[in-house]
Parts: structure tokens; sequence; C-alpha cells
């Protein structure tokens, strides 16, 4: 406890080092951004969202310290001010909307990745030199080996365009009501989400496999693992809890990695499937300059790793006694 | 000490023979390799470091895994031979019958399960029992092997060297076997604990009566422990003999050395180093007797052309040397 205790202070310090860069940066630009903003929307912008785009970057007047407490306070309370190219819709409204693609989406991918990529990779250990280990890990390896994106363009190319088995782009059938309760509306939720999934799936589950039987392979000449088939126990309990259990140990760090990233990291995905999520409204940000809703994702992926760090960490401390 | 010989053997070695396949060639690790271990015997063997005595502790076990492979021999547990069973049936005899304790008990432990769990695990892959039933067994194990039954729950990082090796006898008495191979069971420990276990070990071997087959590097704990030794010399077993005849009276040339770099049973502590010369390669081992290249008795011809073969040169004392044998009928005559 006192383990998770310290990581957690120390991922507070973390979060409020990012927090005050945040703050910061605007302020250390040159120029004054805000004018800036203002500058690229020559006229097209209302005097009130300067005004509020002010207000959330806390340029109020006073000393320094007042204006970042002012500009926690609108954290905490969730308000990063409106976004510029979706003026006056607030930040946290485009995000709300684009953050729960991504989580189901990415969220959903690298979770099965890392679940099959594991699975595999105690067969492949287990059983050397089988099928699993012999074609299907050098196959997977190899297509994890190829830049995604491009994989990406071959499955909308060939899914979608040739054979369309599947829907080009979007999160959901546009014409269809979001309704979550509707069958019609989740099934198309479902197509769309086949193509980018599959990608994700088949470009990262090779290295997890890799990494988990070559983990396996190191436990597996421990001589607990030979002293636990000598005591005559059954295959799967030796292959699972003396085996699997000590081989997963060090995959836990990179999987808390990837789940961390899950918010900005399918950036590339997003934008071939044209994915509503926050990858893609990163895109649409960064071409409009719009300085709010980027410093809210940035700090939200900010967020997303260090909460997925700290999840790793329970999850260590769970599967090894010795952190404990 | 004194162990009648005419019970039928609990294990008998014959001819066992054990090869590596590498990349350089055939290791012939164990080769023709006989002997016996008695009811209620402690069997030691001791020979420099890569002659063989790991892999007969695996071999006897079952446990040798490619690139070992087991060309030849019997290895009689009881009277059913090990070589010849199906899996199923290895892994119902295996731990029933016959243990092995490892060298390293860190390593030998799984380190995310905590002792209670691993003993009662190998209870329950044997005898359907419930697990209140096997926990009470556990404890009682705990305590016999001499660690507090309230550390049950303890993982294995949080015991001291000493505990870990207890817990790792402990799982090996789980089921009650007639011979526990130990394969230097107490090495990586220091000298106090290591006398204090093995003093325990013997005082359970007489509660219990198993036997044990005794694998170490410390010839005076050997010569202490054990009630009969063999002597290995590149994969060949070349001199068996009660220990303390082999103590005070070894016929073999390589024993000679042994014992003499070893000076007393009382005085300092001593490993086997103290033979000029390296041991051979066993993927081409010299011809004749292998030790004659480093042997200052070896004769000429003979010697290094004529195999020596285990004989008896007195009641159960058996050595292979061609200069033992002379020396025998000397006596004789
Ligand atoms: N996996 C292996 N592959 C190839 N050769 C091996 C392998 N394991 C052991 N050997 C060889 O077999 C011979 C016997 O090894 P073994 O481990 O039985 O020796 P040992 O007497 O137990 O030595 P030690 O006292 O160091 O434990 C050695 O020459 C070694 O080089
Ligand atoms: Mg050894």
């Amino acid at each position: 406890m006192r383990f998770l205790a310290r990581r957690l202070v120390f991922y507070l310090v973390a979060l409020l080092v990012a927090i005050v860069l945040n703050f910061l940066i605007p302020r250390l630009m040159v120029g004054d951004p805000v004018q800036l903003i203002i500058a690229r929307f020559q006229g097209r912008i209302e005097p009130s969202a300067v005004d509020a785009i002010k207000a959330t970057f806390g340029f109020v007047q006073g000393p320094l310290h007042e204006q970042f407490f002012t500009y926690l306070s609108n954290l905490l309370q969730g308000n990063f001010g409106p976004s510029v190219m979706n003026y006056p819709v607030q930040v946290s409204q485009v995000l709300g909307a684009s953050i729960g693609w991504t989580l189901r989406l990415v969220g959903t991918a690298t979770i099965l990745s890392f679940l099959i990529g594991t699975l595999l990779g105690i067969v492949a250990a287990w059983r050397r030199g089988s099928f699993v280990d012999g074609y299907v890990l050098p196959f997977l390896s190899v297509l994890g080996a190829f830049p995604y994106f491009w994989f990406a363009l071959m499955v909308v190319y060939v899914f979608a365009f040739n054979l369309r088995w599947f829907p080009m782009s979007h999160a959901s059938d546009i014409s269809l009501r979001p309704d979550w309760t509707s069958w019609p509306y989740v099934s198309s939720v479902i197509e769309h989400a086949v193509l980018p999934l599959m990608t994700i799936l088949i470009t990262s589950v090779g290295g997890w496999m890799l990494g988990m039987r070559n983990n396996m392979i190191g436990v597996l000449s421990q001589d607990y693992i030979v002293m636990a088939q000598a005591k005559g126990l059954a295959e799967r309990r030796v292959m699972l809890t003396y085996a699997a259990r000590n081989a997963i140990l060090p995959a836990l760090t990179g999987f808390a990695m990837s789940l961390g990233f899950v918010i900005g990291g399918a950036l590339v995905i997003e934008i071939v499937f044209s994915y509503p999520g926050v990858g893609f409204t990163l895109l649409q940000a960064v071409g409009a300059r719009d300085y709010p809703l980027m410093q809210a994702i940035f700090l939200l992926i900010t967020l997303a790793v260090l909460v997925a760090n700290f999840l790793a960490d329970v999850a260590y401390v769970l599967l090894d006694p010795r952190a404990r | 000490m004194a162990v009648k010989l005419v019970d039928e053997p609990r294990l008998k070695v014959r001819n066992l023979q054990v090869e590596y396949h590498t990349r350089r060639g055939i290791v012939r690790a164990v080769q023709d390799v006989s002997f016996d271990v008695y009811p209620n015997e402690v069997f030691g063997l001791a020979g420099e470091s890569g002659c063989g005595k790991s892999t007969i502790a695996h071999a006897v076990t079952r446990i040798l895994k490619p690139p070992a492979y087991i060309t030849g021999g019997e290895i009689l547990c009881n009277g059913t031979d090990i070589l010849m069973m199906g899996t199923e049936t290895l892994r119902r005899f295996r731990w029933e019958h016959m243990s092995i304790v490892f060298q390293s008990a860190m390593n030998a432990l799984n380190p995310v399960l905590t002792v209670g769990e691993q003993i009662i695990d190998a209870i329950q892959a044997h005898v359907l029992t419930p697990k209140k039933q096997a926990r009470q067994q556990a404890l009682d194990l705990l305590q016999i092997v001499g660690i507090d039954p309230g550390r049950i729950d303890s993982y294995p990082h949080q015991l001291s060297g000493g505990m870990r090796q207890r817990a790792v006898i402990a799982i090996a008495l789980a089921l009650k076997p007639e011979l526990i191979i130990m394969d230097e069971p107490t090495t990586a420990l220091d000298v106090v604990v290591q006398k204090q276990i093995m003093q325990e070990i013997r005082q359970l071997k007489n509660k219990f009566g198993f036997s044990i087959l005794f694998i170490t590097h410390d010839l005076s704990l050997l010569v202490e422990f054990s009630d009969r030794i063999g002597i290995m010399y590149a994969g060949e077993l070349v001199e068996v003999s009660p220990s303390r005849e082999i103590f005070q009276n070894p016929r073999h040339p390589y024993t000679m050395r042994l014992m003499n770099s070893f000076p007393t049973i009382t005085g300092p502590r001593q490993d086997m180093l103290g033979i000029p010369g390296a041991p051979p390669d066993l993927v081409s081992p010299p011809s004749g007797c292998r030790f004659h290249p480093r042997c200052s008795v070896a004769l000429a011809g003979r010697c290094q052309e004529e195999h020596p073969l285990l004989k008896t040169v007195s009641p159960r004392h058996e050595v292979a040397c061609h200069l033992a044998e002379s020396e025998a009928v000397k006596h004789g005559g």
C-alpha cells in the first residue's frame, strides 16, 4: 500500500507540472496568443469569444499566481473555455463527444490486442515449434512491422472501396439519429468500427505475442517450472499459474503505456477512417489553430497516461507479491 | 549408520547413458553408470563440476529435456523402470515415491504463490484432498521442517534463504516418498544453516525412513552425511564404497587426490579444486581410462588403451582402475 501511495503522490506531482506548463506556455509565447487567435479569425470571431478565451486562459487582471488559480479552478470545473473553431460550443462539449468514440474504439482494440497477443504468446512458448509458434508468430510479427497507416489505407481500399463489405468512414451511419437503445444505430456503429478495430489489432497483436513468448521462454527454464511439473501438477496450472503469472509481469508496464496512449494514440487510424475521436479532433484543432481545444487535448492525454500508469501499478501490486 | 544391504534396493540404476546433442557434437555426460540406493540409505555422489552429477539426478527423476537424451540403461525405482513409464503413470509415481530438491531454493519456488499454496498444490495433484485438510497437512509439513507454521501464507521472498530451502524440502516431503534426490541442497546457504538443515534432513530420514541420493561439492559434508559414496569422473563412476572406507582408504588415484585436497573431517572445509589439469571435454573423452592424462601413476600402455571397469576390490568397495586391481591382487596374494 505504501508503494501505491508513493506512486500516487508522484503522479499528482507530474500532473501538477503538466498543468503549470500548460498555463505558462501561452504566456511564454512571443506576442499575445489571444491576439494571434483573434488575428487569425480576422473579424470572424465575436468579441464575446475573445473575452471568454482570455478568461479561460486566466488572462485576467492581477498577478501571475492569481491568474493561475483562476485557471486551475476553471480546469477543476471542466471549463476549458469555448472552442475557437466551433464557437460558441465549449471545448468540454467537443471533447465529450469525441472521447467516447476514441475510448470505445481504441480502448477496446488495445485491450483485445493485449489479451489475444498475450494468450497467443503463452501458447507459442508452451508449444515451441508448433503451428502457432512457427507460423502465426512470424506472420503477425511481419504484419506488425508494416507502417499501420499504409495498412489502414489498404484495408479501406480492399474491404470498403472494392468489396464494399464495410463502410469507408465515420463512426456511424450519419442518417441515423444517435440512440444507443435502437438496434439499427448500434449495429451501424459496430459496422463502422470493424475495419479500424481490425487494423489496430492486426498491426499490434504481433508485438504483444512476441514479447509474451520471450518472457514465457525465460520463465520456463526456471527451476520452479520443472519442479511444478515434477510435482505432478496439471499442465494448465503449470502453464498459467506457474509460468504465465510470472511472465506477464514485465509486460504490464508496456500495456499501461499503450492504455495511456489510447486517447491520443490512434491519431492516424482516426484520420484515415474519418473517425470522430480525439485524434481526429486534434488534427482539426491543429489545422484551425484552436489553442483552447489543443491544450485541453494535451492535458487529457497527460492525464490518461498518468491514470493508466497508476492502474498498471495497481495491477502489479495485485499480481506480484514482491511489489506489496 | 549400518544399513542392511540384504534389502532390495529402492533405486537401481543400470548402465545409464545420457547424451546432450549439441552443435559441437554429442556430449556423453553420463556413460554406463550403475549404482544402487538402499532403503534408509544416503548415497552420496561427488565429483568435479561438469562430471554429470546433476544429469544423473535429472535422469532419475526424468525431468531431462532436449537436448538431453537418455540413450541407454534402466532406472528401477521400487522395482519398476521409470524410463518405461507412460506420462500419466510417471506423473503419479513421481512425488509419491520419489521427489527432488533443487540446488537453488530461490529458483525452486514460484515467486507469486505462497509457500502454503505450493505445498497444497503438490498434495492435491496426487490425492483428492479437501482444501482445508490439505492446508492442515501443509501446516504439519512446515512444522516438521522447522518453519513456524504461521508462515504458511508467506511468499518466498519474505523468507530467509534457509527457510526457503526448508520450504522446498517440505514440498519434497509432501507425499512421503521413499526416495528423495537432493542436488546440492545446501550450497547456496551459509555454513551454520547448512549444518542445521543437514542434521534435520538426517532426523527426518530416520523418522520417515526414506532414502537419499545426495549430491554435493562439499567433501566433509559428503563423508559425514553419506552411508556410501560414489565418485564420478567425466561421466563415469570410478569408485563406490562405504563412506568411512573411501575416506580412510581411497583406491582410485582420482579419489586419492580428492581426499588429499581435503585434510581432516573436522578441519577447514574445502571444495574439490586441488587437482592439476582440467576435466576432459565430454564430446571426445580420452581413450582408455578417462583420468589417465591427469593421473600421476598411469601406466603408459594399459591405462591409455584399456577402459577400466568397476571391480570389487574389497567387500562393498568397487574401483575402476587398472592399478587398484593389481593392488587388490597383491593384497589377496
Ligand atoms: N543443456 C546442456 N547442453 C549441453 N551440454 C550440457 C547441458 N547441460 C549439461 N551439459 C554438459 O553435461 C555435463 C554434465 O553436466 P552436469 O550439469 O550434470 O554436471 P554436474 O556434475 O552437475 O556439475 P556441477 O557440479 O557444476 O553442478 C557437463 O559437461 C555439461 O557441459
Ligand atoms: Mg550440478
